[in-house]
């Protein structure tokens, strides 16, 4: 009897709560929306347009650098310019909004190109909001003309902020191992490109292997590793000038060196009859610090963007897991504790989550967890995924990937941080190893 | 449902006492969710028409004002480039392993003491032109920017603020007898249509602070005459600007919303709750 009146109330109770939660009880009807796509934004981009509105090849080309930044991204879509209705653009006059809402557009992009007495030329653009009717954003690049491909990349970045909130990472570079040879004997050379894969060119001759190359998050700098007469060394390199030289002379092995937050300090792990611990060494003082003492190897250390801890991974519990300590090597915590091994950590230049390689059941998988190692997320997985590096917003993710088989090589490959957008990126050749530079700007 | 409920519980026990007993327990859940709840937040709302703070051309640009600093961009060249033939002086010697280096580490003989010292000095670096291929390029000057000031016309379009008509302020919705409330599969329905339109900021850092709260105002064929950020004072945050504006964007492309018509008194003005944290586990 009372049991029945017990679920007879717990009936009535669950279906007048669910009534009161959603609109009643308010003076307003209230609901809240928790669900919505993640389809790319329409955007319309139109070729910049030259002196007197005539068509300009290089505005065509710099809207096109804009566009294939855009789309590349994953969140954004530019619409085919064959389905627009309104010609004839000024980048002084208001657009007619209900053409471009016909086709589906929410952002428009009107630009133009002209030639200055000087040589140079300057580039004025407009974003417009075309749901709500209003202008996003007006800016003017001054440039010489050989530099159309940087100006597009500087638009890309600034119509990608101005829509997202957050910053661009179009204006950067990407500096990889690339791969040529057998693969029992592969030559290494370091090389680098545009984020977009243009302009890839070398930078080492091949004499030596280059491995991990990782750049400078405040300068054009990178570190590496490079064996020559199988001693590994670690390598400070100005991309810019060429002038490089060798900060770590270390008799035994040397592994993982990576830049701390601030450029002044590099990170790496040191091994010695079989164990491997952290080790920090200031560029300006060449000091060395120790920062973990064990038997077992820890290695692949790398620094919060605050500089305050550092990821690293470590076997002293069995296999390899990740663990967080404070920068003076205090107060280790383990923070993986799923199935597998956990290798290769990286955190995101925007600090809310840490990049891994994962190895289970034979294959290997890049995923995301929070630095207190909640919230695991795998973002791919395959025969062979490794080494994922952030772009500078930490945004996207880039990694390399191997397939089976005797003529098969690594190739680069970018996935955006929420799993979407899995891409290649284009080398000339076999490739591994990526690290992603600052913003060149 | 509740109704239904009832008569399915009449028919079942048929006991007058369980009638009485469930009556007074239905009352009794009613008053104290209306106690125990609490009253929302007054919100005033003077005007209805901004429907976001215009964001002026300098705020964005500002960035523009930075001293153009020179630096080299990797030049046109379209194909990858062999290193020059040339480089003999990369047989330049590596510097001979240094024995003192006195990093404690690699010590043959460890130091009696337990402790490991924790700095030593390491040996000079040394230049090497060695393996490199020097990326000296001519160096090209970095574009400047600036923020597109310009025309009357464009000034004229930013302070184009519609006029709304001032709207009456509504009934409380509690207020209505249950004919007029929307029904549960109403709402539902209302909140499918503009989900389709809502392009999430997925992915963003700390989604769960981008709880967008719109408030909006229909006509009664379901096209929104007036919308209204109310946690505007977070849109000074680029992200949560985004944000809001993606969610304006969705309220204007999916209208008109299909509604009740003869429930008009209960959606003319509604309190929207965007919250993107879900779409993601991250």
């Amino acid at each position: 009897m009372i049991k029945i009146i017990m679920r007879k109330m717990f009936v009535v109770l669950v279906v007048l709560m669910a009534q009161i939660s959603v609109s009643f009880a308010q003076d307003l009807l209230r609901i809240d929306i928790t669900q919505g796509n993640v389809d790319p934004l329409p955007i319309a981009i139109n070729p910049f347009q030259g002196q007197d509105n005539q068509p300009s090849m290089i505005g065509a080309d710099i809207a096109n650098v804009v566009k294939s930044d855009l789309n590349r991204s994953g969140l954004f879509q530019s619409i085919n310019p064959a389905g627009f209705i309104e010609k004839d653009l000024r980048v002084n006059a208001r657009p007619r909004f209900g053409d471009w809402r016909i086709i589906n557009t929410q952002a428009l992009v009107i630009g133009k190109v002209s030639n200055l007495e000087d040589g140079r030329i300057s580039i004025e653009f407009r974003l417009w909001d075309v749901v709500a009717e209003q202008q996003m954003m007006g800016l003017q690049l001054i440039s010489t003309p050989s530099n159309w491909r940087w100006v597009g990349h500087l638009v890309a970045d600034a119509i990608y902020e101005r829509l997202t909130g957050e910053t661009g990472y179009f204006d950067s570079r990407i500096v990889y191992v690339d791969e040529t040879g057998p693969k029992n004997r592969r030559v290494k050379r370091l090389a680098i490109m545009d984020q977009d894969g243009h302009n890839p060119r070398l930078i080492t001759t091949g004499q030596s292997l280059a491995l991990t190359p990782r750049f400078s998050p405040t300068a054009q700098e990178i570190t590496y590793l490079s064996y020559a007469n199988r001693q590994p060394r670690v390598f400070l390199l100005n991309i810019e000038t060429g002038q490089q030289e060798i900060v770590g002379d270390f008799p035994g092995m040397t592994f993982a060196p990576r830049f701390s937050p601030d450029g002044q300090k590099i990170i790496m792990s040191l091994e010695r009859n079989g164990n491997s611990n952290i080790y920090t060494l200031d560029l300006r003082t060449r000091v060395t610090r120790r920062l973990t003492n064990t038997l077992a190897i820890d290695t692949a250390p790398c620094y919060a963007p605050d500089g305050e801890r550092i990821v690293f991974e470590s076997d002293r519990a069995g296999r390899q897991q990740l663990y967080v300590m404070d920068a003076d090597g205090k107060n280790v915590q383990r923070i993986s504790y799923g199935e597998g091994r956990y290798a290769t950590p990286v955190w995101s230049p925007r600090g809310d989550l840490i990049a891994f390689t994962k190895q289970l059941k034979g294959r290997f998988l890049i995923g995301v967890m929070k630095p207190d190692g909640s919230g695991e997320r795998i973002l791919t997985e395959g025969y062979h995924n490794e080494g994922p590096a952030w772009s500078p917003n930490g945004r996207v993710l880039t990694f390399f990937r191997e397939q089976k088989g005797e003529k098969a090589g690594p190739g680069l490959w970018t996935v955006d941080v929420t799993g979407y957008n899995e891409r290649p990126l284009k080398t000339p050749g076999f490739a591994s190893d990526p690290a992603w530079s600052p913003l060149i700007r | 449902m509740v109704r239904q409920n009832r008569v399915d519980y009449i028919r079942s026990s048929s006991l007058n006492r369980e009638i009485v007993l469930s009556t007074v327990l239905h009352v009794l859940v009613v008053l104290s969710a209306f106690i125990v709840l609490p009253t929302p937040e007054k919100i005033s709302l003077p005007d209805y028409a901004l429907p976001i703070d215009v964001i002026t051309i300098d705020e964005f640009t500002r960035m523009t004002n930075q001293d153009p600093k020179p630096e080299t961009k990797a030049d046109q060249a379209e194909k990858i480039e062999k290193p020059p033939a040339n480089i003999r002086q990369e047989t330049a010697p590596p510097p001979p392993a240094d024995n003192t280096d006195a990093m404690p580490l690699l010590d043959p003989k460890p130091a009696p003491t337990p402790k490991p010292k924790e700095a030593d000095s390491m040996p000079e670096p040394v230049n090497l032109v060695g393996d490199v291929v020097p990326l000296a390029r001519p160096r090209p000057a970095k574009p400047e920017r600036k923020p597109l000031l310009d025309t009357a016309a464009v000034q004229a379009l930013l302070d184009k603020t519609p006029d709304l008509p001032e709207p009456t302020p509504p009934k409380p919705v509690a207020d209505l007898p249950p004919g007029e409330r929307m029904s549960l599969s109403e709402i539902d329905a209302f909140r499918a249509q503009i989900r389709a339109c809502w392009s999430v900021p997925a992915g963003a850092k700390n989604a769960e602070s981008l709880v967008v709260r719109v408030r909006v105002q229909l006509d009664t064929s379901g096209r929104p005459i007036a919308k209204k950020v109310i946690n505007r004072a977070q849109l000074t945050d680029s992200y949560f600007l985004s944000a809001a504006e993606s969610v304006l964007r969705a309220i204007e492309r999916c209208q008109p919303y299909k509604m009740p018509p003869e429930k008009y008194e209960s959606w003319r003005e509604m309190e929207l709750n965007f919250d993107p944290s879900k779409m993601l586990n991250g």
